[in-house]
């Protein structure tokens, strides 16, 4: 690589899954790779996980981010190198086989069944440690697990991508989150990958012709240019399109946004559930799926503060009782949004829409999981919508709107992808099936955009398997 | 100027108040670049309201005072007074439990 403009074989923009993995996968095949990421370059331990330090260091905007609509939706970005996988809870399934044959059938999507992402999925849960949890299971999680079971509803552990190492006296540790820093960056490294860490990338420009791209970006305050012959654009399902779209690309790019709406509710038991320092919940309630999820999320003193905002009574004694309370969560596949540029701001609008179903969804959704809550032997529930009062018996439940409303519903997620969908049906989509741009030969997509719908499940293998198939697919090697 | 009464939260959890002054401004300064200039607006309108309602700028008003406008805003019809008082108040919550 030389200097002034930077230039290199291939650019790989942003370094959560997509890009990590991509840049690895084509360094290791002898490429010169260029790995382009706008945050910090910080090891997984410069902070507590689910801390207020990781929403300063990590987070994009400090977590500050909200979906426009009627009820707006807040949701959070990774912003460092490693992108969401430094942040998230490392829960992880493989994509549903029935969705990649929708995928298949609706967006014309080729190559892409089963048992074509096997060996990706396999090499990708390899790199990553995937397995279950071989200590203690945190309780509040059991909870869950267990109130499914007594209502017969199908509930199980998911495996997660955590390594638990022994210490010297033969003792497993609590685990370390197996994430890009931890994995696939060390390998891309090593196999002589550059990372530009704190360079965001402001545009992409075609020169020569299309056959290479430069890339404006600012380096820690100074205008930077670099020259690619490829380009992977792996910025996230938000920044992605917002990067294209400030590139003047724009075919079917940014307009078909998707995510998991979530509702959540904090649930108080008799008895401790939430001890200090426990663990990532791992259980899940798949009866209702791929439409509706249930789930714990990191239930620590300041994030149950946060979620009984709304309560005020609750609120003033939660600092007495939060290790009986545990933040549990509805998600639903619905609702489509799009990502827009105004003009002389540098971040992206988002915008988000659901419809009346929806709402019915996510209402239907947050009385079943408060009847389970209840079966499992909660004794106040506090759902996330302001003004709604603590439900104490399963005769409250009937005091849970039919369809949540929209100007009081505290809603959130963590999952967003679909918003530059793949496949060959270029009608509807904006790259082929193995993430090249329609009408530009040396521009890649590899990242969650490129889901055709919501998943249904928590979509980072989904990511990886299809970001480690596109890579091998463009250096020939499927 | 900050203060656990008018906030409307335990006082220990207002133990470390610059730690979660600094916190909020610094959040502040992150969030999207659209939306700093319409909440910097209505930040200064919130605290002109003081002056309009009880004589003094809202940052000099006694707790009871503060209390009384945050409650005025929190159940206000216009829902950008209340989403604006939910994002300060979230932002007091989370950091006054994490420095605990
Ligand atoms: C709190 C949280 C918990 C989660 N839990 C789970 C879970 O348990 N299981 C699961 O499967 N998924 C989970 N997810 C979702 C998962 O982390 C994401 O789906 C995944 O990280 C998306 O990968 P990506 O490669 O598409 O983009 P990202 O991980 O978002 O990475 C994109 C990277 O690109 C960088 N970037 C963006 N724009 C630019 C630019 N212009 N120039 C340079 N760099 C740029 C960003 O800074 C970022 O680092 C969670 C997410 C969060 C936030």
């Amino acid at each position: 690589m030389s200097n002034s403009p930077l230039t290199c074989q291939v650019a790989v923009i942003g370094s959560g899954p997509g890009g990590a993995i991509t840049a690895c996968l084509l360094a290791e095949a002898g490429r010169d790779v260029l790995l382009i990421e706008e945050g910090r370059n910080l090891p997984l331990e410069s902070c507590p996980p689910f801390s207020h330090t990781e929403l300063e260091q990590k987070y994009r905007s400090g977590g500050v981010t909200v979906a426009f609509g009627s009820p707006k939706i807040q949701y959070v970005e990774g912003c460092c190198v490693g992108g969401g996988s430094e942040i998230n809870s490392g829960l992880y399934h493989r994509t549903p086989p029935d969705l990649l044959q929708q995928w298949q059938r609706d967006f014309k999507v080729i190559g892409l069944l089963e048992q074509d992402l096997l060996p990706h999925f396999q090499a990708c849960e390899t790199a990553l440690s995937v397995g279950y949890c071989p200590g203690e299971l945190p309780l509040a999680s059991l909870k869950l697990h267990q109130g499914a079971q007594s209502l017969g509803w199908e509930s199980r552990e998911i495996p997660r991508w955590f390594r638990y190492d022994k210490s010297p006296s033969g003792e497993l540790n609590q685990g370390t989150r197996q994430s890009m820093t931890k994995t696939f960056i060390p390998r891309a490294l090593a196999a002589g990958c550059q990372l530009q860490a704190q360079t965001s990338v402001k545009s992409l420009h075609p020169e020569n012709g299309g056959k290479r791209w430069r890339i404006r970006a600012v380096s820690q305050g100074k205008a930077v240019d670099i020259m690619a012959e490829t380009v992977f654009v792996c910025c996230g399902a938000i920044q992605t399109p917002a990067l294209l779209h400030r590139s003047g690309i724009k075919h079917n790019i940014g307009k078909s946004l998707a995510m998991h709406p979530t509702v959540k509710v904090v649930a108080q038991f008799p008895e401790v559930v939430n001890p200090p320092h426990v663990g990532v919940p791992m259980h899940q309630v798949k009866e209702f799926a791929p439409k509706i999820s249930f789930g714990c999320s990191i239930s620590s003193f300041p994030y149950l503060s946060l979620a009984l905002s709304d309560h005020q009574v609750a609120l003033n004694h939660v600092h007495t009782h939060w290790s009986q309370m545990a933040i549990y969560y509805a998600m639903i596949t619905g609702g489509q949004g799009k990502i827009t540029i105004l003009p002389g701001f540098r971040d992206p609008l988002v915008q988000y829409h659901l419809t009346p179903n929806d709402l019915k969804a996510l209402a239907t959704a947050l009385q079943k999981l408060c009847y389970l809550l209840l079966t499992a032997g909660a004794e106040i529930l506090y759902p996330s919508i302001s003004g709604s009062p603590p439900l104490t018996c399963f005769d409250d439940l009937n005091q849970l709107p039919q369809s949540l409303p929209r100007d009081r519903s505290n809603l959130m997620t963590v999952h967003l992808f679909s918003s530059c969908p793949m496949g060959e049906d270029e009608q509807r989509c904006a790259t082929n099936s193995f993430g090249q741009v329609y009408g530009l030969k040396n521009l890649y997509i590899a990242d969650a955009s490129l889901l055709c719908t919501a998943p249904g499940v928590n979509p980072q293998g989904s990511i990886m398997a299809i970001a480690h198939r596109n890579a091998l697919h463009f250096l020939g090697k499927l | 100027m900050l203060d656990h009464k008018a906030v409307g939260i335990a006082p220990d959890l207002l133990q470390h108040k610059e730690k979660v002054l600094s916190f909020v401004l610094a959040q502040y300064q992150r969030m999207p670049d659209f939306l700093k200039l319409p909440f910097g607006i209505l930040t200064f309108c919130f605290n002109f309201w003081g002056l309009v309602t009880g004589g003094r700028f809202f940052i000099y008003l006694s707790a009871s005072q503060q209390k009384k406008q945050i409650q005025a805003w929190q159940s206000s019809s216009l829902k950008i007074s209340r989403d604006f008082i939910k994002f300060y108040e979230s932002l007091v919550i989370f950091s006054g439990c994490s420095y605990v």
